[in-house]
């Protein structure tokens, strides 16, 4: 089940490497953006939130890198699949159609992290004049993995939430902005006042962006962090295979 | 004189295409009122992801010095307002040009051609998006407001509605910029990647002080691709936070771009047009 969605991810990824190459000609663009606001930022003071400004840096474009790769379209095309019909296919198949998509949007994980590996490790190497520890780059992988499942599981979540609403654009667009605002996309948690920061350190959206992020810019590893993610991994992915269980019941091939 | 009526005849056909096909689509989102309210729900959530953002970034830095302006949470507001307001134009009339390389190559232009109106009103009014255009009007508006009345940001008559002006100069040359690209595909097939070159710069710098950004940078979002017009001036306009002569020189160079961009755009929408061949481009 896994296998073929992984299988057939890396062809399609294969098929369509322009549109990759555009995404990551794009990326620099939304970083100059954020790089002069930070850098408005750090003109009043030399350290915010536990960051100074090059660890700012490394923290937006490692975060600007795992949004290429997160499974954040998994939404739409679950509410597709269910909506217009073609949840048939995969359930008329002897696999799991969770399981399948995971693999196939893992896919992409596979292909991309390792070039952000190398993009950070060279700007940490020309620009900073530093060389990242081989143990700091083992972490981020298994962070940026564990967030990766966790994305998936919180888009998946709310593609087959449209069993119940019907179609809906802004649960989607819900999850994208708390992920981005309350999830380290754009700032990093510890920027928030004290009192929201100890809300948002047990909410599954610190797993997305803020942790991975947060280990690869300053080399910040907390074992709460690790615990906490796995914990809502375990429990988002139950959420996600009962969803599936009963919203299949209630799925019709003309149209849900 | 006969021609000159027919010409009026033509622009008015125009125009009233425009606002039918827009009450149609208003109607068509209306049936279903989920959609309706997942646009206005989804527009809210935008918002307040931007307020908090911005609040979240002023609270931590004491001063968010830009060339014209020291930022603060009411000017912000103000800029994202104007901003908003250029996104809900672009959604009324505009939205459409984003989808002319998929008409050439994919729909058929000649799907456009039918009506008794100019292909380009035909295509701008059926792919418009008047849902979000008026909930964009609405929440700028309420924007602004608040950024004058809540935080106090000054606002002058004289430069609310040059600002106005000048957000809606922005929109042409950019529009215009977008219809040469897509006349492109008329030559070379499907070319979206220029025209999505310029969308993402427009989406990311025009929610942010474009002050902010060195020389290179504000002069290319001023006078090659404007952006700045969209938000950024629209706001220092109208807080007065220009000269008269600044203003003056800003305009004449705007308006010379205006002509330019106008001219060649024209030029390559009916020279792209006349070379189409409906089997595909």
């Amino acid at each position: 089940m896994f296998n073929i969605g992984l299988r057939l991810g890396i062809k399609l990824r294969k098929a369509y490497l322009l549109n990759f190459i555009l995404e990551i000609v794009y990326l620099p663009i939304e970083f100059i953006v954020f790089y002069y606001i930070y850098k408005a930022m750090y003109r009043s003071s030399a350290e915010i939130g536990g960051y100074v400004f090059y660890q700012i840096i490394i923290y937006i474009f490692a975060s600007f890198i795992l949004r290429r790769i997160y499974p954040i379209s998994v939404r739409a095309v679950i509410e597709r699949d269910i909506h217009d019909g073609t949840l048939i296919i995969y359930l008329t198949k002897p696999f799991r159609y969770v399981e399948f998509l995971i693999g196939r949007y893992f896919a992409t994980f596979i292909l991309l992290f390792p070039i952000s590996i190398i993009i950070i490790v060279l700007f940490n190497l020309i620009i900073v004049q530093n060389i990242t520890p081989p143990q700091i780059l083992a972490l981020y992988t298994l962070a940026s993995f564990l967030g990766f499942i966790v994305t998936f599981e919180l888009y998946a979540i709310t593609g087959l939430a449209s069993y119940w609403m019907g179609r809906h654009h802004w649960l989607g667009n819900l999850i994208t902005l708390s992920t981005l605002i309350f999830g380290g996309g754009y700032i990093p948690v510890s920027f928030f006042p004290e009192a929201i920061q100890r809300i948002l350190i047990y909410s599954p959206l610190q797993a997305v962006y803020n942790f991975p992020a947060s280990v690869i810019s300053r080399g910040y590893i907390d074992t709460f962090y690790f615990t906490s993610t796995i914990f809502w991994a375990i429990l988002l992915g139950a959420i996600v295979i009962l969803m599936d269980y009963y919203g299949r019941k209630k799925f019709e091939s003309v149209g849900g | 004189m006969e021609f000159q009526s027919k010409r009026y005849k033509n622009i008015i056909m125009d125009f009233l295409f425009l606002i039918s096909s827009t009450k149609n689509r208003i109607f068509y989102y209306m049936e279903d009122y989920k959609v309706f309210t997942g646009t206005l729900i989804n527009m809210l959530l935008t918002f307040i992801g931007y307020f908090i953002l911005w609040k979240i970034i002023l609270a931590n830095t004491d001063m968010f010095v830009g060339v014209y302006n020291t930022w603060d949470m009411g000017s912000i507001l103000m800029l994202i307002g104007f901003s908003e307001l250029a996104f809900a134009i672009d959604a009324l009339f505009t939205f459409g040009l984003a989808y002319i390389p998929r008409i050439i190559n994919e729909e058929g232009l000649e799907s456009y051609s039918i009506y008794p109106i100019s292909t380009m009103t035909a295509i701008l009014g059926k792919n418009s998006e008047p849902i979000d255009g008026f909930a964009g009007i609405i929440w700028s508006t309420i924007f602004i407001a608040i950024a004058h009345y809540i935080y106090n940001v000054p606002i002058s008559i004289f430069g609310l509605i040059i600002g106005v002006i000048t957000l809606i100069i922005g929109i042409v040359i950019i529009s215009g910029l977008y219809i040469i690209l897509a006349s492109l595909s008329f030559k070379y097939g499907m070319l979206e990647a220029p025209m999505d070159f310029i969308t993402t710069i427009y989406v990311s710098f025009a929610r942010v002080p474009h002050d902010i950004f060195p020389l290179s940078i504000r002069y290319f979002l001023t006078f090659i691709l404007p952006v700045a017009l969209l938000s950024t001036y629209p706001t220092i306009l109208t807080m007065s936070l220009l000269t008269i002569n600044v203003i003056l020189k800003l305009f004449l160079i705007w308006i010379f771009i205006l002509l330019v961009i106008i001219i060649t755009a024209y030029l390559s929408w009916t020279t792209g047009k006349k070379s189409y061949q409906p089997v595909g481009g």
